[in-house]
C-alpha cells in the first residue's frame, strides 16, 4: 500500500506522532520536563520593554512569508511569535509595526493583533490598520520599504522570525544602524550566519518552530518539544551506527532506511 | 458565534486536509491510473490548486491595505511620510493601468511597450541596485563582527579569512593551497553542521505540523490559545 | 569626548568603509588590472559535461532567477549558453520566475544565437514563465505538451519543429539550472534527477554551495557558483562581464581582509592600552 522507498518515512512519522501524544498526555498528568532557556524568545519582553522606555515602536517581520510554499511552517512559527509580540506591545502600550510581504497572512495578523489587545483587556487601543502594513510581494521592493520604515520610524526593537532570503542582511544592518535591539530567527540555513553576526539574539532552525510551544508555556505543548529532542537523539545514534557500519563496508542502515 | 463554529470546525477541516496531503505522499496507486480513477494524488493536487487560488485572492487584501494606509498619510500630510505615500499611490495606479493595457491575455496590447520599459528600466534596475547594496552591508558587518574577542569569535575570524581568501581570484592564483583548506572546511565542518541544523529544523517542522493537525498550534487561525 | 586614533579605527564609520569599497570596486572595473584568472576544477568539470553532449541532444536550461539577481547570475548563464550554442544540441529554455522572461530577453540579446547560425524553433526555444515552482518542474517532466501548451510567443508546441517529438524529462540528456534559490536547486533533484536520472548541473550563489554540496556529485553532476563566470568565459574564450568583474572581486576582497586585520590590531592595541592604564 505504501509506495516503495517511503515505508520507513511513514513509520517514523507515525512513531513521532504517537510519542508526541504519549508525552503530552504524561505531562498533563504531572510529569515534569525541564528545557534549556531559549535566549532569543526570552529576550522578546526585554526588547518590547526597551521600546516602551524609549517611546519608540517595535518592528516585526516574518520575512518572505507564504502559507502555501515550502516554508509555510516557518511562516506559522513567525506568526506565533508575532502573537506574543503583539501581546507584549499591548501590555506595555508600545506601537507595533508588522511589515507584511505575503498577503495571505494579513487577515491572520489582524486577528492575532486584535486577540492580543483583547487578552490584555485593551481592545479599544487596537489599531490594526496602522500596525499591519502590507508593503510589497516583490523581494527587494519589500526590503526597500522595510528600510524606509526603519529610517523614518526608528523602532527601538526589531524582531524577525520567518523565512528570509537575501534581504536578511539588509534588514539586520539597517536596524543596527538605527540602534534597534534585534531578535532574529530563521530555519533557512544560508541566512543564519548573517543574523548571527549582526543581531543581538538569534533563533537557529528548530528554535523558531519551538516558539509557539515555548511562548504559550502550556505544559502539554512542551511534550512535543521533548519528542523533538528525542528525535534528534535517534538521528545521532543512527548517524553514528551508520558511519561505523559504512566504514566497516556495509550499508545496512542506509538500505534499512531506504525501505 | 458558537465555539464549534469558531474553533472546532476550522481545526477539523485542517485535520482532514492535512491527513489527505500526508497520505497522498505515501499511498501511490499502481500505474497506469485510469482517467476516471480518483486517487489521493489527484485530490492532493486539487487541494493545492485551491490553496493557490485562495492565496491569489488575498492580493486584494494587500491592495486595500496599501490604499488605506497611504491615502491616510496623504490626507493627514504626515510629516516625512506623506510625499512618499503620494508617490507610491501614483506609481501603483500607473503600473496597474499600464499593466492591464499591455496584457495579451486580456486581448489588450496598447501599452505593452511601456509596461516592458517600466519593468526593465525601472523595476529591474532598482531590484538589481538593492541586491548589489548587500556588498556594502556585508563589508560593514564583517568589519564590525570579525574581532578575536573570544575563542569562538577567533575561530569565526580564522574560518572567515580562509573563506575570503579562497574566493579571491588573486589568492586562488598565487596561493592555491587556501582553496584546499577552504574545501576541507566546507566538506567536513560546514556540511556536517548544516546537516545537523537541517535535521533539527525538519523535526521541528514535523512537530509543528503535528501540533497544527491536532489543534494545539492555532497561530494560523489568528489565535494563540 | 574626542576619540583617540585607535578608537576611531576600531569603530570606523561605515561611510568611510563604503567609500573605500566603492573605490576598490570602481577602479578595477574602469581600468582592469590584468590579474591572473585561475580556472577551478568545478568550472572545468562543468565545461566537460557540456562538451560531452552528443549531437542532437536535448538540454533543458532553466533561467531560475529574477531581475534582482540578474547582475550576479547572468554572466554565468551567458557563458553556458555560448558553450551550448557552439555545439549541435537543442536547447529548451524555460523559467520558474515571473520576471524570468525579462532575464531571458537580456540573456539572449547578449548571447546572440544568430551568430552561431542557430534558428529559433529549430535549435532553441523559449517556453516562458511556467508557474508553480516544483509542481511546474514535475508537470514538465511528466508531459511537456500538457504542462506548456505554447511557447513564450504563443506558438503551440506541436508546431515547433524541435519539440514535436518531445514528451518530457526522459527525452532530455541534461538539465541546467542557474538560480539563487536553494528550494529551486533542490527541487530539480526531487522532480528530475531522482525519478528520471537526468544529468543535472546547478549553478548557485557562493553562499549556497555548502547546502548543495551533499548532493554533489551523486545527484548534481556539476556544481559551481555564479562568481566563477569569469573563469568560464576565459575557458571558452568568450570574455564578457564576468571576467571584467574578477579584478574588482580580488581588490574588494583584499581590501576587506586588510580592513579586518587593521581592526583587530586596533582592538588588541586598545585592550592593551586599557590594561596598561588600569
Amino acid at each position: 500500500m505504501i509506495v516503495s522507498g517511503r515505508f520507513m518515512e511513514f513509520v517514523a512519522l507515525i512513531l513521532i506522532w504517537v510519542l508526541a501524544m504519549i508525552a503530552i498526555d504524561k505531562i498533563k498528568k504531572g510529569w515534569t520536563v525541564s528545557f534549556r532557556r531559549i535566549a532569543g524568545l526570552d529576550a522578546l519582553e526585554e526588547a518590547v520593554g526597551r521600546a516602551a522606555e524609549m517611546g519608540r515602536p517595535v518592528h516585526f517581520t516574518s520575512g518572505l512569508n507564504s502559507l502555501t510554499g515550502t516554508w509555510a511552517p516557518l511562516t506559522v512559527a513567525g506568526l506565533a511569535v508575532f502573537g506574543e509580540v503583539a501581546r507584549l506591545c499591548a501590555r506595555y502600550r508600545v506601537p507595533v509595526i508588522y511589515s507584511v510581504y505575503g498577503t495571505q497572512v494579513i487577515p491572520i495578523a489582524h486577528e492575532l493583533y486584535k486577540q492580543a489587545f483583547l487578552a490584555e483587556g485593551r481592545p479599544e487601543e487596537a489599531k490594526p490598520e496602522e500596525a499591519i502594513r502590507y508593503l510589497s510581494s516583490s523581494q527587494f521592493a519589500y526590503a526597500a520599504a522595510v528600510q524606509g520604515i526603519a529610517e523614518r520610524e526608528r523602532p527601538a526593537a526589531n524582531i524577525m522570525v520567518g523565512p528570509f532570503y537575501a534581504e536578511s542582511l539588509i534588514f539586520a544592518e539597517t536596524f543596527y544602524r538605527v540602534g534597534a535591539i534585534q531578535v532574529a530567527g530563521t530555519a533557512r540555513l544560508y541566512q543564519i550566519p548573517f543574523f548571527a553576526i549582526v543581531c543581538d539574539y538569534v533563533l537557529i532552525g528548530e528554535e523558531c518552530y519551538a516558539a509557539g510551544a515555548y511562548l504559550t508555556k502550556d505544559p502539554a505543548h512542551t511534550g512535543s518539544l521533548f519528542v523533538q529532542d528525542l528525535g534528534k537523539m535517534v538521528a545521532i545514534v543512527l548517524g553514528v551506527i551508520g558511519a561505523l557500519l559504512t566504514t566497516a563496508g556495509t550499508k545496512a542502515i542506509v538500505e534499512f532506511l531506504k525501505l | 458565534m458558537s465555539l464549534a463554529y469558531r474553533r472546532h470546525l476550522p481545526i477539523i477541516i485542517t485535520f482532514i486536509m492535512g491527513i489527505i496531503m500526508i497520505l497522498q505522499y505515501f499511498i501511490v496507486p499502481k500505474q497506469p491510473v485510469e482517467p476516471y480513477q480518483i486517487t489521493m494524488q489527484k485530490v492532493g493536487e486539487t487541494l493545492t490548486n485551491w490553496a493557490n487560488l485562495l492565496a491569489a485572492f488575498t492580493i486584494g487584501f494587500g491592495m486595500v491595505n496599501i490604499a488605506l494606509i497611504h491615502s491616510r498619510h496623504v490626507s493627514r500630510k504626515t510629516p516625512g511620510q506623506w510625499y512618499y505615500s503620494a508617490w507610491l499611490l501614483f506609481v501603483a495606479v500607473i503600473m496597474v493601468i499600464v499593466g492591464i493595457g499591455g496584457e495579451p491575455a486580456l486581448g489588450i496590447n496598447v501599452s505593452k511597450y511601456q509596461y516592458d520599459w517600466m519593468t526593465t528600466y525601472v523595476f529591474a534596475a532598482l531590484s538589481g541596485t538593492m541586491y548589489s547594496s548587500l556588498a556594502f552591508y556585508i563589508t560593514s558587518a564583517c568589519y564590525r563582527a570579525f574581532r578575536a574577542r573570544t575563542i569562538e569569535a577567533t575561530a569565526l575570524l580564522i574560518v572567515g579569512f580562509i573563506t575570503l581568501m579562497s574566493r579571491t581570484p588573486a589568492f586562488q592564483a598565487y596561493l592555491p593551497q587556501v582553496i584546499e583548506v577552504a574545501d576541507w572546511i566546507n566538506k567536513y565542518i560546514v556540511k556536517s553542521s548544516f546537516r545537523g541544523i537541517l535535521i533539527g529544523g525538519a523535526l521541528g517542522a514535523i512537530l509543528l505540523g503535528i501540533r497544527t493537525l491536532m489543534g494545539m498550534e492555532t497561530g494560523y487561525l489568528g489565535r494563540r490559545d | 569626548m574626542a576619540k583617540s586614533p585607535l578608537e576611531y579605527i576600531e569603530s570606523l564609520p561605515r561611510e568611510i568603509i563604503y567609500t573605500i569599497l566603492i573605490i576598490c570596486l570602481a577602479v578595477p572595473l574602469v581600468k582592469p588590472l590584468g590579474l591572473p584568472v585561475p580556472i577551478s576544477s568545478r568550472v572545468k568539470e562543468w565545461h566537460q559535461y557540456v562538451e560531452g553532449l552528443p549531437d542532437g541532444a536535448y538540454v533543458l536550461v532553466s533561467v531560475d532567477y529574477g531581475v534582482g539577481s540578474l547582475p550576479a547570475l547572468e554572466p554565468f548563464m551567458v557563458a553556458t549558453l555560448h558553450d551550448l550554442f557552439e555545439r549541435n544540441v537543442k536547447v529548451v529554455i524555460m523559467t520558474l520566475y515571473s520576471d524570468g522572461p525579462i532575464c531571458y530577453e537580456s540573456l539572449i540579446t547578449k548571447v546572440n544565437p544568430d551568430a552561431y547560425g542557430k534558428q529559433y524553433g529549430v535549435d532553441y526555444v523559449f517556453l516562458g514563465y511556467i508557474p508553480g515552482g516544483e509542481t511546474a518542474m514535475k508537470a514538465v517532466a511528466e508531459n511537456l505538451h500538457a504542462a506548456v501548451p505554447t511557447d513564450y510567443y504563443g506558438t503551440p508546441l506541436n508546431q515547433i519543429p524541435m519539440l514535436k517529438d518531445i514528451s518530457g524529462a526522459s527525452d532530455f540528456a541534461m538539465i541546467i539550472s542557474v538560480t539563487p534559490s536553494g528550494d529551486v536547486a533542490q527541487g530539480w533533484i526531487r522532480q528530475w534527477v531522482t525519478p528520471y536520472g537526468i544529468t543535472y548541473m546547478s549553478c548557485v550563489l557562493a553562499m549556497m554551495m555548502p547546502t548543495m554540496e551533499p548532493y554533489y556529485p551523486a545527484q548534481v553532476k556539476a556544481l559551481t557558483d555564479a562568481g566563477r563566470a569569469g573563469e568560464y568565459e576565459y575557458l571558452i574564450g568568450k570574455p564578457g562581464s564576468g571576467i571584467r568583474k574578477l579584478d574588482a572581486f580580488s581588490v574588494a576582497h583584499i581590501m576587506l581582509i586588510i580592513a579586518i586585520i587593521i581592526a583587530n590590531i586596533a582592538y588588541f592595541a586598545l585592550k592593551a592600552q586599557k590594561k596598561g592604564g588600569a
